[in-house]
């Protein structure tokens, strides 16, 4: 087996024969979050990243064009749920960075915390990603915002984390869902849309539709 | 200027670059957590602002400044602090997140599991019997006596006796053990459907207790799958009356916003017997009130905390509305 880095720090593509695999360096090496596989390559314990359970894997495996996390980062991750998506995120930044993981779902939040035991670089907080004043006294200015909700005024939540809570020059990355803004409009039309409502506060960096993935669901990268 | 800044584990008061207060809250994240969400550690921020005059700061307090105060020693052991205090005053959230309702949907799903397991078993018994005692299953046709009998016989002889029916001997002769087997699963069965019962009246008495208006006007089991498929009291309460009107025909409802095909007329709705009892062309204008009532009900469950009751009002109306549609019915409709 054979490991290739990727220009994010502690990823990489596993090549297994002719398999090839995205893994994350294993924050808590013997901790699995949610069924995934673990290699053990020279002492050193990697976690299966799949594309069809975490949108941010399937906008890497359709090459986005960046993916701005850097070791020691904070991050703001709306939508955490039970931190599928965040643990490769924490594997990513490392023991000096720090995930604020907002989430309204009391019974996702809750799987969470049992990440958040072994963890100690997420931060759960049960709230609404709507309602800022909740949690604008906890969570600092961050490097990095990044967005998986699945409700109709998705966009007008992430531009306002992104103005509240990104410095200025960082990136934000919103996973949408067209079908969850309306489901009778064609996704192209919602998308457009969407774009549209970004591009007036943030500069559009790159977009990819996650197919094969995920279903009419498109990550936009911006920068504010 | 002179700012005062909150953070979970203390309140800094800030002129300029000069640390004029430090109040500390506590050091322990648990504590930290409870005075957080009760709001007490807001009113120690307010009053220090009104004592300096100063106001607080909209954002969490700036680590330098944390550090300066003394509150904390480094980076590290602010992060150490935080990390323990969301987890704290998640668990907080969640507790106080809870409503009864959660586990009324928790039982009525229940019971669409158990309504799926008694029927594979059911089913599955009367070949397995019928095999032995093939007359029995052709004649027993009600569920309950069937367990009852075939899990109390011990044999052909005394099943025909308890079912009062004539054993003509067509089936095969079970040995003991074979008997046994089927009595057991029998068994089973029949405490299913006593399990049934049980969790019946249980989400009957959740309902009356905790939902009383709208268990009044659409019955405790509706009642009950409504707040399944709303996704509980506080959506039922939001939701219009025309969404409440098709909750359960999702099939059809989304094939008519997507394909345009004829809208459904009820969901769950219809098993009501206001509705179900009149006919077909009068069933839309039946739903559509009972769900219009049911979206009151359910408003004043939600908000009064079950504490008011104004079903009398709401009866009487539906009431009359079904009776006005009745009499169409014998007005020579069509």
């Amino acid at each position: 087996m054979k490991l290739k880095p990727l220009d994010i720090p502690n990823t990489y593509w596993l090549f297994d024969g002719k398999k090839k695999i995205l893994v994350t360096k294993n924050l808590v090496p013997g901790q699995r979050v949610y069924g995934e596989k673990l290699y053990k390559i020279k002492g050193v314990e990697y976690r299966q990243w799949i594309p069809y359970r975490s949108k941010l894997a399937a906008a890497i495996y359709k090459k986005i064009s960046k993916v701005p996390l850097k070791e020691g980062y904070r991050v703001l991750y709306l939508g955490i749920a039970s931190g599928t998506t965040a643990s490769h995120v924490s594997d990513i930044i490392g023991e000096e960075g720090i995930i604020y993981g907002v989430d309204i779902a009391p019974r996702v939040i809750r799987d969470l915390l049992f990440v958040c035991i072994d963890r100690k670089n997420i931060v759960p907080i049960l709230a609404d990603a709507n309602k800022i004043e909740d949690y604008s006294n906890i969570v600092p200015k961050v490097d990095f915002v990044y967005q998986d909700i699945a409700a109709p005024h998705q966009v007008e939540i992430f531009i306002k984390n992104v103005n509240h809570f990104l410095k200025e020059g960082k990136y934000g990355m919103i996973a949408i869902k067209a079908r969850s803004i309306d489901v009778t409009k064609d996704p192209a039309v919602v998308f457009r849309e969407a774009e549209k409502k970004l591009a007036e506060y943030f500069e559009i960096v790159d977009k990819k539709r996650l197919e094969p993935y995920e279903k009419d669901h498109i990550m936009i990268l911006i920068k504010k | 200027m002179t700012v005062v800044y909150l953070s979970p584990r203390g309140v800094v008061v800030c002129e300029d670059d000069k640390v004029l207060e430090v109040r500390k809250i506590t050091d322990d994240p648990a504590e930290a957590a409870k005075k957080w969400e009760s709001g007490e550690s807001r009113k120690i921020a307010e009053e220090l602002a009104g004592k300096y005059n100063a106001s607080i700061y909209d954002g969490p307090a700036p680590l330098e400044i944390l550090i300066k105060s003394g509150l904390f020693k480094d980076e590290e052991e602010y992060k150490e602090f935080i990390q323990k205090f969301g987890f704290e005053m998640t668990k907080i959230r969640i507790k106080k997140s809870y409503t009864p309702d959660k586990m009324i949907i928790q039982a009525a799903m229940f019971i669409e599991d158990l309504n799926e397991i008694i029927n594979r078993i059911y089913e599955r018994l009367c070949e397995w019997y019928g095999i032995y005692f093939p007359e029995f299953v052709e004649e027993v046709d009600n569920m309950k006596k069937f367990f009852e009998i075939v899990s109390e016989a011990k044999d052909r002889k005394e099943a025909a006796k308890l079912a009062g029916i004539k054993d003509r001997e067509i089936g095969y002769d079970f040995g003991e053990e074979d008997i046994e087997v089927v009595r057991e699963i029998a068994k089973i069965g029949k405490n299913l459907l006593e399990l049934k019962q049980r969790v019946t009246e249980y989400i009957r008495k959740l309902m009356s207790e905790n939902y009383p208006n709208l268990t009044a006007i659409a019955g405790p089991i509706i009642g009950a799958k409504l707040l399944t498929l709303a996704g509980g009291i506080e959506n039922l309460a939001t939701l219009p009356a025309s969404t409440i009107q098709v909750l359960g025909a999702e099939k059809a409802l989304f094939r008519h916003l997507t394909k345009g095909t004829k809208p459904p007329k009820h969901g769950v709705l219809f098993q009501h017997p206001m509705v179900n009892t009149l006919p077909k062309s009068l069933r839309g204008r039946m739903a559509r009130t009972l769900a219009a009532k049911i979206a009151i009900a359910a408003k004043v469950d939600y908000f009064s905390k079950g504490k008011e009751k104004i079903y009398e009002k709401l009866k009487k109306e539906l009431d009359e509305r079904y009776k006005e549609l009745k009499e169409e019915v014998r007005g020579g409709k069509k």
